[in-house]
């Protein structure tokens, strides 16, 4: 347990100068401090004794589907609330914010690309991209103090991303599946959050897509500074990260027949 | 307010992404819109038609017969009378103490279906309508002769008809029956629009009606007779009865003892009515229709509300990947149901409008024709409060439905989170 979330409390405006150079913040991008998660309807528990994330840090998380990252990705991602322990989130502590609060902190930190299904399918890519910055007033800013505007932001990632400058007026639905998940991750990547989240985004890829688009998305998260907590059942990816975490050992489960005290003891030692 | 502006963005690109199903919906909407509204304007335009036609008249007194027929004919020159009330009949009721004025009035001719009213220069003295306004000439004097006729503003535009014009009379109201051909009438004036029936008629002397029918018996001409119009000048023209008499009192308190006395009198029986008091019986007559109808067009919007709650709500399962999405790019739970009664809320509006426009067109192109066939004068003019009214309430309820599939997305967008499992 690093500390209460109060201590890191930042002001809303991000810090002038970027990570780019300087000595970076002393909190980190994401940490889970003696977590446990139960489902109201009590079949299925989580429990995550440490984890953190530092800034810039990119984690490789594998396990077999089902297993409970997406309850992970839900916590983290402030969705989801547990019972015991908290969440910290570029300093800030989810416990102790209300719904709507977590709902834009998210925003403000976090850009998320999922399996599939990225995209609102009736804005164009542009606007897709764009979608953070309709949300948060933070993002916005640091796309535009980055870019001159967000639109511009956008082009610029979109372009960075290796997709030509036709695809942004294009319908989203128009685009091959490896198009859009560029897409998703130049709108993840959109005001530089602190924490990139990826549910298995190269799952619907074909394989010898899978990691040009790693690296792509490694290199701009690099590019712009933010963690990268990166969810997937497939283990060959493991080797570009800085780290390879099992979610096996990141986390002990329960099912509704086990002990509950032996959950207990888990979560909070 | 920024957030609201995007979501209100997303809303209208969403509800066109879906224009093919919405729109069914928006033209349910507009189809009640038009049935709502359209009804409220007619009701209102002909009652204020009503209302318009005559004032200051306390009675109306013809032959003994129905009330509301009696108005219907003296007043709007609807239908025909089925007798007619004698015109000795007439001057007792004019030399009555109480009686201040009298217009008398005979109709059963026409001219181009515009009907012939003939009367006396009283009529342009003391004849009232809305709200006790006078009658004006447009153009040129009151018919003063036999053979003159002074022409409504709407038949002097309609026919193209200035002074001086000469036009021929035909008897009866259709389009069929016989002319008075040898004894044609020249136009002296023309009155100023009055918005009632007294536009869409041709007035004459009592003194030319008698003439045009000198040699006529019966509705028809009298075979192998036939007397000039300049013989006809020269005979006596005095009326053996008149249709209605229009009756003005010194006092108006004392409406109710005439009315009595004119019905209980000795000799032809008459009939006295007040007309405020036939016109509130008509509207009644009409306000059941009214209701009715009303009913209808309230059941009409609420399938076009239903059609929209199902469309919106078929589309959700769809869209829950979509509301994942932005759910994480930060919207709250709160924000996915503000997106979707915006998007209820645009189709209400769109089709809301695209419904006063089309009443706009549908009372351009057919008011024009409702007030020649049945002289209603419904027109087109701005949507009135009572209207806004009722489009706001076509609004709210419109949003209302909006929030049934709203709801049900929050409760979807608040389980599924950022993870939808289908």
């Amino acid at each position: 347990m690093t500390s209460s979330g109060d201590s890191f409390e930042t002001t809303e405006k991000p810090p002038i100068s970027t990570s780019s150079s300087g000595a970076p913040p002393p909190h980190p991008a994401a940490a889970v401090n003696g977590l446990l998660f139960r489902w109201p309807k009590g079949d299925f528990s989580l429990a995550i004794d440490s984890f953190r994330l530092s800034r810039g840090e990119r984690v490789f998380i594998s396990g077999p589907s089902g297993c409970g990252k997406s309850t992970l990705l839900s916590l983290v991602a402030g969705i989801l609330k547990p019972q015991v322990g908290d969440v910290l989130l570029d300093g800030r502590s989810l416990a102790s914010l209300s719904g709507p609060a977590r709902d834009r902190l998210r925003g403000d930190k976090i850009g998320f690309i999922f399996q599939q299904f990225n995209l609102v399918p009736y804005l164009g890519v542009l606007d897709n991209v764009l979608l953070p910055c309709r949300f948060s007033a933070w993002r916005a800013q640091r796309a535009a103090e980055a870019f001159g505007s967000p639109a511009e932001a956008a082009k610029e990632l979109v372009f960075r991303l290796g997709l030509g400058r036709d695809v942004l007026n294009r319908e989203v639905a128009r685009l091959s599946v490896g198009q859009q998940q560029r897409v998703a991750a130049a709108r993840a990547l959109m005001g530089r959050p602190p924490l990139l989240v990826a549910d298995e985004p190269t799952s619907a890829l074909d394989a010898d897509l899978r990691l040009s688009f790693l690296r792509l998305l490694i290199g701009e998260c690099r590019e712009a500074g933010s963690a990268l907590l990166f969810v997937s059942h497939d283990r060959a990816l493991a080797d570009e990260f800085d780290r390879s975490v099992s979610f096996g050992d990141l986390a002990k489960q329960g099912a509704s027949g086990q002990d509950d005290s032996q959950i207990g003891r888990g979560a909070v030692k | 307010m920024s957030r609201f502006v995007a979501l209100f963005g997303l809303a209208v690109r969403s509800a066109w992404n879906r224009r093919m199903t919405l729109g069914l919906i928006v033209m349910c909407v507009a189809l009640s819109a038009i049935l709502l509204v359209g009804l409220e304007r007619i009701r209102s335009q002909v009652r204020a038609g009503f209302v318009q036609a005559i004032s200051g008249t306390d009675l109306v007194v013809g032959a003994r017969g129905g009330q509301l027929q009696l108005i219907l004919y003296a007043v709007f020159h609807m239908g025909g009378a089925a007798n007619n009330l004698g015109w000795d009949s007439a001057q007792k009721v004019a030399a009555m103490d109480e009686v201040d004025w009298t217009i008398p009035l005979s109709m059963g001719d026409s001219h181009q279906n515009y009907p012939v009213v003939a009367t006396t220069e009283d009529f342009f003295k003391y004849f009232r309508y809305r709200r006790g306004q006078e009658l004006t000439m447009a153009a040129g004097v009151p018919f003063s002769d036999v053979f003159e006729v002074t022409l409504g503003s709407e038949t002097a535009r309609k026919l193209g008809y200035g002074l001086g014009q000469e036009i021929v009379l035909r008897h009866g109201l259709g389009r069929q029956g016989p002319e008075h051909g040898d004894k044609p009438f020249v136009v002296t004036g023309i009155l100023a629009p009055t918005g009632s029936p007294v536009d869409r008629s041709l007035y004459i002397s009592l003194e030319s009606m008698e003439a045009i029918h000198i040699d006529w018996r019966g509705g028809a001409p009298i075979r192998g007779f036939s007397v000039s119009a300049d013989r006809a000048r020269r005979m006596n023209l005095t009326p053996k009865s008149i249709t209605a008499l229009l009756v003005g009192l010194k006092n108006r308190r004392q409406v109710f003892s005439l009315q009595r006395e004119i019905q209980n009198a000795p000799g032809e029986a008459l009939t006295a009515v007040m007309p405020g008091v036939a016109l509130d019986q008509l509207q009644q007559l009409l306000g059941t229709g009214e209701k009715a109808l009303f009913l209808v067009s309230v059941l009409v919007t609420a399938s076009g509300l239903m059609g929209l709650i199902s469309a919106v709500l078929a589309g959700l399962g769809e869209r829950r990947r979509e509301l994942a999405v932005l759910r994480s790019v930060g919207a709250r739970p709160m924000d996915i149901l503000i997106l979707l009664s915006l998007e209820s809320l645009t189709v209400t509006a769109c089709g809301l409008f695209l419904g006063f426009v089309a009443l706009a067109v549908l009372l351009a192109a057919f008011g024009p024709m409702a007030n020649d066939l049945y002289g209603l004068p419904i027109y087109l003019s701005w949507p009135t409060a009572r209207e806004g009214a009722l489009s706001l309430a076509i609004l709210l309820a419109g949003n209302l439905a909006g929030l049934v599939p709203a709801v049900r997305a929050y409760f979807l967008s608040l389980g599924d989170g950022l993870t939808v499992s289908v």
